[in-house]
Protein backbone atom coordinates (compact mmCIF):
# COMPACT_ATOMS: atom_id res chain seq x y z
CA UNK A 1 0.00 0.00 0.00
CA UNK A 2 1.73 3.36 -1.04
CA UNK A 3 0.48 7.01 -1.14
CA UNK A 4 0.91 7.58 -4.91
CA UNK A 5 -0.85 9.09 -7.36
CA UNK A 6 -1.68 6.45 -9.23
CA UNK A 7 -2.67 4.00 -6.25
CA UNK A 8 -5.99 2.42 -5.77
CA UNK A 9 -6.07 1.61 -1.93
CA UNK A 10 -8.89 3.31 -0.60
CA UNK A 11 -12.64 1.34 -0.68
CA UNK A 12 -14.61 4.48 -1.31
CA UNK A 13 -13.92 7.00 -3.65
CA UNK A 14 -14.12 10.64 -2.14
CA UNK A 15 -15.92 13.16 -4.62
CA UNK A 16 -12.98 14.60 -5.33
CA UNK A 17 -11.42 11.56 -7.07
CA UNK A 18 -14.58 10.40 -8.16
CA UNK A 19 -13.79 13.47 -10.87
CA UNK A 20 -10.33 12.20 -11.48
CA UNK A 21 -11.23 9.07 -12.27
CA UNK A 22 -13.99 9.63 -14.77
CA UNK A 23 -11.17 12.14 -16.10
CA UNK A 24 -8.01 9.82 -17.12
CA UNK A 25 -9.50 6.83 -16.72
CA UNK A 26 -12.50 3.91 -16.04
CA UNK A 27 -10.20 1.46 -14.60
CA UNK A 28 -8.52 2.67 -12.16
CA UNK A 29 -9.86 4.88 -8.76
CA UNK A 30 -7.10 7.75 -8.76
CA UNK A 31 -6.96 9.42 -5.48
CA UNK A 32 -5.01 12.92 -5.30
CA UNK A 33 -1.65 12.43 -2.94
CA UNK A 34 -1.52 14.49 0.10
CA UNK A 35 1.09 16.46 -1.78
CA UNK A 36 -1.18 16.99 -4.41
CA UNK A 37 -4.36 18.48 -1.89
CA UNK A 38 -1.48 20.61 -0.23
CA UNK A 39 -0.18 22.16 -3.27
CA UNK A 40 -3.93 23.03 -4.18
CA UNK A 41 -4.96 24.65 -1.18
CA UNK A 42 -1.95 27.12 -1.26
CA UNK A 43 -3.28 27.85 -4.59
CA UNK A 44 -6.48 28.63 -3.46
CA UNK A 45 -5.02 30.41 -0.73
CA UNK A 46 -2.99 32.43 -3.11
CA UNK A 47 -6.13 33.03 -5.46
CA UNK A 48 -8.18 34.16 -2.56
CA UNK A 49 -5.54 37.02 -1.48
CA UNK A 50 -5.43 38.25 -5.03
CA UNK A 51 -9.37 38.61 -5.35
CA UNK A 52 -9.07 40.22 -1.65
CA UNK A 53 -6.56 42.73 -2.87
CA UNK A 54 -8.26 43.76 -5.94
CA UNK A 55 -11.56 43.88 -3.98
CA UNK A 56 -10.05 46.59 -1.56
CA UNK A 57 -8.22 48.01 -4.51
CA UNK A 58 -11.73 48.56 -5.84
CA UNK A 59 -13.04 50.02 -3.11
CA UNK A 60 -10.14 52.73 -2.51
CA UNK A 61 -10.99 53.26 -6.18
CA UNK A 62 -14.75 53.92 -5.88
CA UNK A 63 -13.79 56.79 -3.48
CA UNK A 64 -11.95 58.27 -6.16
CA UNK A 65 -14.01 58.13 -8.56
CA UNK A 66 -16.64 59.62 -6.53
CA UNK A 67 -14.18 62.68 -5.62
CA UNK A 68 -13.64 63.29 -9.37
CA UNK A 69 -17.47 63.74 -9.56
CA UNK A 70 -17.98 66.03 -7.08
CA UNK A 71 -14.66 68.07 -8.49
CA UNK A 72 -16.55 68.03 -11.58
CA UNK A 73 -19.87 69.46 -10.43
CA UNK A 74 -18.62 73.41 -10.10
CA UNK A 75 -18.29 73.65 -14.12
CA UNK A 76 -21.61 71.21 -14.91
CA UNK A 77 -23.80 73.98 -11.91
CA UNK A 78 -22.10 76.91 -13.67
CA UNK A 79 -22.49 75.98 -17.16
CA UNK A 80 -26.25 75.27 -15.99
CA UNK A 81 -26.71 78.41 -14.64
CA UNK A 82 -25.68 80.16 -17.83
CA UNK A 83 -27.47 78.53 -20.02
CA UNK A 84 -30.91 79.13 -18.10
CA UNK A 85 -29.98 82.68 -17.97
CA UNK A 86 -29.38 83.00 -21.68
CA UNK A 87 -33.02 80.88 -22.11
CA UNK A 88 -34.38 83.62 -20.26
CA UNK A 89 -34.16 85.87 -22.31
CA UNK A 90 -33.76 84.38 -25.33
CA UNK A 91 -36.77 82.38 -27.21
CA UNK A 92 -35.66 80.92 -30.74
CA UNK A 93 -32.52 79.15 -30.32
CA UNK A 94 -30.69 78.12 -33.65
CA UNK A 95 -27.50 76.50 -33.10
CA UNK A 96 -26.11 73.09 -34.97
CA UNK A 97 -25.75 71.24 -31.69
CA UNK A 98 -29.40 71.98 -30.81
CA UNK A 99 -31.18 71.24 -34.34
CA UNK A 100 -33.64 69.01 -34.40
CA UNK A 101 -33.73 66.68 -37.76
CA UNK A 102 -35.84 63.36 -38.86
CA UNK A 103 -33.74 60.85 -37.47
CA UNK A 104 -32.20 58.41 -40.45
CA UNK A 105 -29.39 57.33 -38.89
CA UNK A 106 -28.17 57.63 -35.20
CA UNK A 107 -24.76 56.98 -33.19
CA UNK A 108 -24.92 54.96 -30.27
CA UNK A 109 -21.88 55.67 -27.89
CA UNK A 110 -21.25 52.48 -25.99
CA UNK A 111 -19.01 53.27 -22.52
CA UNK A 112 -17.19 49.62 -21.38
CA UNK A 113 -14.56 48.86 -18.72
CA UNK A 114 -10.94 48.21 -19.79
CA UNK A 115 -10.52 45.43 -17.62
CA UNK A 116 -12.66 42.36 -16.92
CA UNK A 117 -12.79 40.55 -13.03
CA UNK A 118 -16.42 42.80 -13.03
CA UNK A 119 -18.70 40.23 -12.91
CA UNK A 120 -21.43 41.25 -15.85
CA UNK A 121 -20.68 44.84 -16.33
CA UNK A 122 -19.55 44.97 -19.71
CA UNK A 123 -22.05 42.42 -20.74
CA UNK A 124 -24.84 44.03 -19.27
CA UNK A 125 -24.48 47.48 -21.53
CA UNK A 126 -23.46 45.38 -24.14
CA UNK A 127 -26.63 43.99 -24.51
CA UNK A 128 -28.46 46.88 -23.68
CA UNK A 129 -26.44 48.10 -26.69
CA UNK A 130 -27.75 45.32 -29.14
CA UNK A 131 -31.18 45.75 -27.69
CA UNK A 132 -31.03 49.18 -28.93
CA UNK A 133 -29.44 48.43 -32.35
CA UNK A 134 -32.12 45.68 -33.14
CA UNK A 135 -34.64 48.44 -31.71
CA UNK A 136 -33.31 50.80 -34.68
CA UNK A 137 -32.96 48.27 -37.62
CA UNK A 138 -37.03 47.36 -36.61
CA UNK A 139 -38.13 50.90 -37.25
CA UNK A 140 -35.62 50.81 -40.58
CA UNK A 141 -32.73 52.98 -38.51
CA UNK A 142 -28.99 52.75 -39.63
CA UNK A 143 -26.85 53.31 -37.02
CA UNK A 144 -22.96 53.53 -36.45
CA UNK A 145 -21.24 52.77 -33.05
CA UNK A 146 -18.00 54.61 -31.49
CA UNK A 147 -17.20 52.25 -29.14
CA UNK A 148 -15.18 53.59 -25.50
CA UNK A 149 -13.25 50.95 -23.81
CA UNK A 150 -11.35 47.70 -24.49
CA UNK A 151 -13.93 45.73 -23.31
CA UNK A 152 -16.34 46.87 -26.16
CA UNK A 153 -13.63 46.89 -28.67
CA UNK A 154 -12.95 43.33 -28.54
CA UNK A 155 -16.57 42.97 -28.92
CA UNK A 156 -17.08 44.85 -31.40
CA UNK A 157 -14.22 43.72 -33.38
CA UNK A 158 -14.94 40.21 -33.54
CA UNK A 159 -18.22 41.30 -35.18
CA UNK A 160 -17.19 43.24 -38.17
CA UNK A 161 -20.88 43.37 -39.67
CA UNK A 162 -21.71 46.15 -36.61
CA UNK A 163 -20.97 49.34 -38.42
CA UNK A 164 -18.41 51.01 -36.00
CA UNK A 165 -17.00 54.70 -36.27
CA UNK A 166 -14.51 54.43 -33.70
CA UNK A 167 -12.47 52.19 -31.32
CA UNK A 168 -11.67 54.69 -28.10
CA UNK A 169 -10.19 53.63 -24.98
CA UNK A 170 -10.41 55.45 -21.64
CA UNK A 171 -7.72 56.09 -19.11
CA UNK A 172 -8.14 54.24 -15.53
CA UNK A 173 -9.95 57.69 -14.21
CA UNK A 174 -11.64 59.44 -17.03
CA UNK A 175 -10.34 63.21 -17.83
CA UNK A 176 -11.34 65.77 -20.12
CA UNK A 177 -9.26 64.55 -22.56
CA UNK A 178 -10.87 61.04 -23.16
CA UNK A 179 -13.83 63.65 -23.02
CA UNK A 180 -13.35 65.49 -25.52
CA UNK A 181 -11.93 62.54 -27.90
CA UNK A 182 -15.50 61.56 -27.76
CA UNK A 183 -17.33 64.70 -28.12
CA UNK A 184 -15.56 65.72 -30.40
CA UNK A 185 -15.91 62.26 -32.80
CA UNK A 186 -19.81 62.60 -32.19
CA UNK A 187 -20.09 66.55 -32.48
CA UNK A 188 -18.33 66.18 -36.20
CA UNK A 189 -20.59 63.30 -36.77
CA UNK A 190 -23.46 64.93 -35.79
CA UNK A 191 -22.73 68.83 -37.47
CA UNK A 192 -21.51 67.17 -40.54
CA UNK A 193 -25.44 65.48 -40.28
CA UNK A 194 -23.78 62.05 -40.88
CA UNK A 195 -26.27 61.17 -38.24
CA UNK A 196 -29.24 63.12 -37.11
CA UNK A 197 -29.04 61.74 -33.53
CA UNK A 198 -26.42 60.45 -30.68
CA UNK A 199 -27.22 58.32 -27.70
CA UNK A 200 -24.92 57.97 -25.08
CA UNK A 201 -25.20 54.33 -23.53
CA UNK A 202 -23.79 54.24 -20.26
CA UNK A 203 -23.92 52.21 -16.90
CA UNK A 204 -25.38 54.41 -14.21
CA UNK A 205 -24.50 53.60 -10.43
CA UNK A 206 -27.21 53.52 -8.44
CA UNK A 207 -25.62 51.61 -5.30
CA UNK A 208 -22.95 49.07 -4.58
CA UNK A 209 -24.81 46.32 -5.80
CA UNK A 210 -27.28 47.72 -8.51
CA UNK A 211 -26.33 49.81 -11.64
CA UNK A 212 -28.70 50.36 -14.14
CA UNK A 213 -27.43 50.48 -18.01
CA UNK A 214 -29.34 53.98 -19.44
CA UNK A 215 -29.69 55.36 -22.66
CA UNK A 216 -29.40 58.93 -22.46
CA UNK A 217 -29.83 61.45 -26.18
CA UNK A 218 -26.73 63.85 -26.06
CA UNK A 219 -27.21 65.18 -29.36
CA UNK A 220 -29.13 67.15 -29.85
CA UNK A 221 -28.89 69.02 -26.97
CA UNK A 222 -32.01 71.15 -25.47
CA UNK A 223 -30.90 74.58 -25.76
CA UNK A 224 -31.88 74.46 -21.70
CA UNK A 225 -29.28 71.83 -21.27
CA UNK A 226 -32.30 69.47 -20.58
CA UNK A 227 -31.00 65.50 -20.24
CA UNK A 228 -33.50 63.28 -21.93
CA UNK A 229 -33.45 59.51 -22.47
CA UNK A 230 -34.58 57.61 -25.88
CA UNK A 231 -38.07 57.38 -24.26
CA UNK A 232 -38.51 61.64 -24.49
CA UNK A 233 -38.39 61.88 -21.30
CA UNK A 234 -36.44 64.44 -19.64
CA UNK A 235 -35.34 66.03 -16.66
CA UNK A 236 -34.41 69.26 -16.15
CA UNK A 237 -30.80 69.49 -15.89
CA UNK A 238 -31.86 71.96 -13.14
CA UNK A 239 -32.94 68.75 -11.23
CA UNK A 240 -29.71 66.52 -12.73
CA UNK A 241 -28.72 64.18 -9.65
CA UNK A 242 -25.09 63.45 -9.06
CA UNK A 243 -24.40 60.34 -6.71
CA UNK A 244 -22.23 60.43 -3.65
CA UNK A 245 -20.89 57.71 -1.30
CA UNK A 246 -21.60 57.99 2.01
CA UNK A 247 -21.95 56.08 5.26
CA UNK A 248 -25.41 55.55 6.94
CA UNK A 249 -25.16 53.38 10.42
CA UNK A 250 -21.67 52.17 9.14
CA UNK A 251 -22.27 51.08 6.30
CA UNK A 252 -20.84 51.99 2.70
CA UNK A 253 -24.10 53.46 1.23
CA UNK A 254 -24.90 55.80 -2.18
CA UNK A 255 -26.95 58.66 -2.15
CA UNK A 256 -27.69 61.12 -5.26
CA UNK A 257 -27.98 64.65 -4.72
CA UNK A 258 -29.60 67.17 -6.45
CA UNK A 259 -27.05 69.58 -8.64
CA UNK A 260 -27.55 73.10 -7.39
CA UNK A 261 -31.09 74.95 -8.98
CA UNK A 262 -30.03 78.58 -10.33
CA UNK A 263 -31.76 80.70 -8.01
CA UNK A 264 -34.02 83.29 -9.78
CA UNK A 265 -33.54 85.99 -6.95
CA UNK A 266 -29.91 85.99 -8.54
CA UNK A 267 -30.96 86.16 -12.03
CA UNK A 268 -29.43 89.41 -13.39
CA UNK A 269 -29.75 89.98 -17.45
CA UNK A 270 -26.35 89.49 -18.82
CA UNK A 271 -25.66 91.29 -20.93
CA UNK A 272 -23.75 89.50 -23.84
CA UNK A 273 -20.62 90.70 -25.19
CA UNK A 274 -21.27 88.45 -28.06
CA UNK A 275 -23.88 87.77 -30.54
CA UNK A 276 -25.86 84.83 -28.28
CA UNK A 277 -25.52 82.08 -31.05
CA UNK A 278 -21.65 82.95 -30.90
CA UNK A 279 -21.98 82.06 -27.35
CA UNK A 280 -23.96 79.17 -27.18
CA UNK A 281 -21.52 78.12 -29.87
CA UNK A 282 -18.74 78.56 -27.60
CA UNK A 283 -20.99 76.91 -24.31
CA UNK A 284 -22.28 74.17 -25.73
CA UNK A 285 -19.50 72.33 -26.14
CA UNK A 286 -18.19 72.72 -22.81
CA UNK A 287 -22.06 71.27 -21.67
CA UNK A 288 -21.73 67.97 -24.35
CA UNK A 289 -17.19 67.90 -22.95
CA UNK A 290 -18.82 68.26 -19.30
CA UNK A 291 -22.29 65.52 -19.65
CA UNK A 292 -19.95 62.75 -21.57
CA UNK A 293 -17.36 62.92 -18.73
CA UNK A 294 -19.97 62.67 -16.13
CA UNK A 295 -21.08 59.20 -18.02
CA UNK A 296 -17.73 58.33 -17.97
CA UNK A 297 -17.07 59.28 -14.41
CA UNK A 298 -20.21 57.17 -13.49
CA UNK A 299 -19.37 54.55 -15.53
CA UNK A 300 -16.57 53.48 -13.81
CA UNK A 301 -17.72 54.07 -10.24
CA UNK A 302 -20.60 51.00 -11.95
CA UNK A 303 -17.47 49.05 -13.10
CA UNK A 304 -15.54 49.38 -9.58
CA UNK A 305 -18.88 48.06 -7.84
CA UNK A 306 -19.06 45.18 -9.70
CA UNK A 307 -15.76 44.30 -9.20
CA UNK A 308 -15.63 44.63 -5.57
CA UNK A 309 -18.90 42.39 -5.75
CA UNK A 310 -17.80 40.00 -8.08
CA UNK A 311 -13.96 40.22 -5.98
CA UNK A 312 -16.10 39.30 -2.80
CA UNK A 313 -17.80 36.61 -4.21
CA UNK A 314 -14.35 34.96 -5.54
CA UNK A 315 -13.06 35.70 -2.02
CA UNK A 316 -15.90 33.63 -0.23
CA UNK A 317 -15.88 31.10 -2.79
CA UNK A 318 -12.09 30.49 -2.42
CA UNK A 319 -13.02 30.14 1.43
CA UNK A 320 -15.41 27.24 0.82
CA UNK A 321 -13.26 25.74 -1.22
CA UNK A 322 -10.32 25.96 0.89
CA UNK A 323 -12.48 24.65 3.65
CA UNK A 324 -13.79 21.75 1.67
CA UNK A 325 -10.46 20.97 0.50
CA UNK A 326 -8.85 20.90 3.72
CA UNK A 327 -10.77 18.32 5.09
CA UNK A 328 -10.21 15.85 2.56
CA UNK A 329 -6.60 16.58 2.69
CA UNK A 330 -7.09 16.03 6.70
CA UNK A 331 -9.13 12.43 5.73
CA UNK A 332 -6.75 11.46 3.41
CA UNK A 333 -3.72 11.84 6.28
CA UNK A 334 -5.95 9.76 8.99
CA UNK A 335 -6.38 7.54 6.16
CA UNK A 336 -2.43 7.09 5.49
CA UNK A 337 -1.84 6.84 9.03
CA UNK A 338 -4.28 4.70 9.80
CA UNK A 339 -2.82 2.21 7.03
CA UNK A 340 0.84 2.48 8.24
CA UNK A 341 -0.77 1.36 11.34
CA UNK A 342 -2.56 -1.14 10.28
CA UNK A 343 0.60 -2.33 8.58
CA UNK A 344 2.95 -2.37 11.41
CA UNK A 345 0.34 -4.73 13.46
CA UNK A 346 -0.18 -6.84 10.66
CA UNK A 347 3.46 -7.48 10.75
CA UNK A 348 4.00 -7.61 13.89
CA UNK A 349 1.43 -10.24 14.23
CA UNK A 350 3.06 -12.36 11.47
CA UNK A 351 6.77 -12.33 13.54
CA UNK A 352 4.59 -13.42 16.81
CA UNK B 1 -22.93 94.12 -1.62
CA UNK B 2 -19.68 91.87 -0.55
CA UNK B 3 -16.80 94.63 -0.47
CA UNK B 4 -14.89 92.83 -3.56
CA UNK B 5 -15.55 90.29 -6.05
CA UNK B 6 -16.29 86.77 -5.14
CA UNK B 7 -14.60 84.93 -7.80
CA UNK B 8 -14.60 81.07 -9.20
CA UNK B 9 -12.06 79.90 -11.24
CA UNK B 10 -13.70 76.10 -12.86
CA UNK B 11 -11.73 74.04 -15.09
CA UNK B 12 -14.04 71.06 -16.56
CA UNK B 13 -12.50 68.36 -14.16
CA UNK B 14 -12.12 71.11 -10.44
CA UNK B 15 -12.44 74.21 -8.83
CA UNK B 16 -8.84 75.68 -9.52
CA UNK B 17 -9.34 78.68 -7.28
CA UNK B 18 -12.13 80.43 -5.67
CA UNK B 19 -12.12 83.54 -3.26
CA UNK B 20 -12.29 87.46 -3.15
CA UNK B 21 -10.61 89.18 -5.62
CA UNK B 22 -10.37 93.35 -6.23
CA UNK B 23 -9.45 93.38 -9.97
CA UNK B 24 -9.73 90.45 -12.36
CA UNK B 25 -8.44 90.86 -16.25
CA UNK B 26 -9.32 88.28 -19.12
CA UNK B 27 -9.19 88.07 -22.83
CA UNK B 28 -12.23 87.82 -24.16
CA UNK B 29 -12.97 87.45 -28.15
CA UNK B 30 -13.69 91.10 -28.40
CA UNK B 31 -10.67 91.91 -26.33
CA UNK B 32 -9.50 92.01 -22.82
CA UNK B 33 -11.69 93.10 -19.80
CA UNK B 34 -11.30 94.36 -16.67
CA UNK B 35 -13.98 93.74 -13.88
CA UNK B 36 -14.26 95.68 -10.76
CA UNK B 37 -16.60 95.76 -8.48
CA UNK B 38 -19.77 96.69 -9.45
CA UNK B 39 -19.66 95.79 -12.58
CA UNK B 40 -22.50 95.64 -15.06
CA UNK B 41 -23.80 92.24 -15.66
CA UNK B 42 -21.82 90.67 -18.41
CA UNK B 43 -21.37 87.02 -20.54
CA UNK B 44 -18.51 86.79 -22.59
CA UNK B 45 -16.41 84.39 -24.18
CA UNK B 46 -13.19 84.07 -23.20
CA UNK B 47 -10.44 83.14 -25.38
CA UNK B 48 -6.79 80.85 -25.32
CA UNK B 49 -5.38 83.60 -22.91
CA UNK B 50 -3.71 84.79 -19.40
CA UNK B 51 -6.57 85.33 -16.72
CA UNK B 52 -4.96 87.65 -14.05
CA UNK B 53 -5.98 87.65 -10.60
CA UNK B 54 -5.65 90.53 -8.08
CA UNK B 55 -6.63 90.14 -4.44
CA UNK B 56 -6.32 91.61 -1.14
CA UNK B 57 -4.71 89.57 1.07
CA UNK B 58 -2.96 86.77 -1.37
CA UNK B 59 -1.23 89.14 -3.78
CA UNK B 60 -2.07 88.55 -7.37
CA UNK B 61 -1.53 86.00 -9.21
CA UNK B 62 -1.96 84.26 -13.16
CA UNK B 63 -3.48 82.01 -14.21
CA UNK B 64 -3.25 80.44 -18.06
CA UNK B 65 -7.32 79.62 -19.47
CA UNK B 66 -8.43 77.62 -22.64
CA UNK B 67 -11.16 78.75 -24.61
CA UNK B 68 -14.19 79.35 -22.40
CA UNK B 69 -16.02 81.75 -20.30
CA UNK B 70 -16.71 84.46 -18.01
CA UNK B 71 -19.80 85.55 -16.46
CA UNK B 72 -19.95 89.10 -14.44
CA UNK B 73 -23.44 89.28 -12.13
CA UNK B 74 -24.12 90.77 -8.45
CA UNK B 75 -19.97 90.75 -8.26
CA UNK B 76 -19.79 87.33 -8.86
CA UNK B 77 -17.41 86.34 -10.99
CA UNK B 78 -17.05 82.72 -12.75
CA UNK B 79 -14.38 82.17 -15.13
CA UNK B 80 -14.88 79.27 -17.10
CA UNK B 81 -12.44 77.27 -19.36
CA UNK B 82 -11.77 73.23 -20.04
CA UNK B 83 -8.33 73.61 -18.88
CA UNK B 84 -6.87 75.96 -16.28
CA UNK B 85 -3.38 75.89 -14.87
CA UNK B 86 -1.74 77.83 -12.41
CA UNK B 87 0.97 80.11 -13.16
CA UNK B 88 3.68 78.87 -10.23
CA UNK B 89 2.38 75.64 -11.47
CA UNK B 90 3.43 75.51 -15.21
CA UNK B 91 6.59 74.30 -16.24
CA UNK B 92 8.45 77.21 -18.49
CA UNK B 93 10.51 74.51 -20.91
CA UNK B 94 7.55 72.10 -20.92
CA UNK B 95 5.46 75.03 -22.27
CA UNK B 96 7.82 75.96 -24.65
CA UNK B 97 8.40 73.30 -26.04
CA UNK B 98 4.92 72.32 -26.55
CA UNK B 99 4.66 75.72 -28.74
CA UNK B 100 7.55 74.81 -30.68
CA UNK B 101 5.75 71.89 -31.16
CA UNK B 102 2.80 73.28 -32.14
CA UNK B 103 3.77 75.75 -34.15
CA UNK B 104 4.26 73.82 -37.60
CA UNK B 105 1.12 72.25 -37.29
CA UNK B 106 -1.64 73.30 -40.41
CA UNK B 107 -3.21 76.23 -39.85
CA UNK B 108 -6.37 74.53 -40.95
CA UNK B 109 -6.17 72.26 -37.85
CA UNK B 110 -8.48 73.42 -35.23
CA UNK B 111 -7.33 71.26 -33.14
CA UNK B 112 -3.82 71.87 -33.23
CA UNK B 113 -4.83 75.57 -33.71
CA UNK B 114 -6.38 75.87 -30.37
CA UNK B 115 -3.43 73.65 -28.63
CA UNK B 116 -1.29 76.05 -30.07
CA UNK B 117 -3.01 78.82 -28.57
CA UNK B 118 -3.35 77.19 -25.42
CA UNK B 119 0.64 76.23 -24.83
CA UNK B 120 1.21 80.43 -26.11
CA UNK B 121 -1.02 81.39 -23.26
CA UNK B 122 0.77 78.83 -20.57
CA UNK B 123 4.44 80.60 -21.93
CA UNK B 124 2.86 84.09 -21.31
CA UNK B 125 1.53 83.27 -17.87
CA UNK B 126 5.21 81.77 -16.48
CA UNK B 127 6.87 84.25 -18.08
CA UNK B 128 5.32 87.86 -16.90
CA UNK B 129 4.79 85.43 -13.46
Amino acid sequence: MSSTMWATTSAKPTPLSAKASSRRSSLYIVRCSLRDLRDRIDSVKNTQKITEAMKLVAAAKVRRAQEAVVSGRPFSEALVDVLFNINEQLDDIDVPLTRVRPVKKVALVVVTGERGLCGAFNNNIIKKAEERMGQLKQLGIEYTVVSVGKKGNAYFQRRPYIPVDRFLESSSLPTTKDAQAIADDVFSLFVSEEVDKVELLYTKFVSLVKSDQVIHTLLPLSPKGEICDVNGVCVDAAEDELFRLTTKEGKLTVERDIVRTPTTTFSAILQFEQDPVQILDALLPLYLNSQILRALQESLASELAARMSAMSSATDNAVELKKTLSILYNRQRQAKITGEILEIVAGADALA
Amino acid sequence: MPEQLQVELVAADRLVWSGEATRIIARTSEGDVGILRGHAPLLSVMIEGVVEIDTADEGSFLAAVDAGFISVANDRVSLLAEHVDLAEHIDADEARAAVRKYSDSDPDDSAAQSALRRAEARVRAVERR
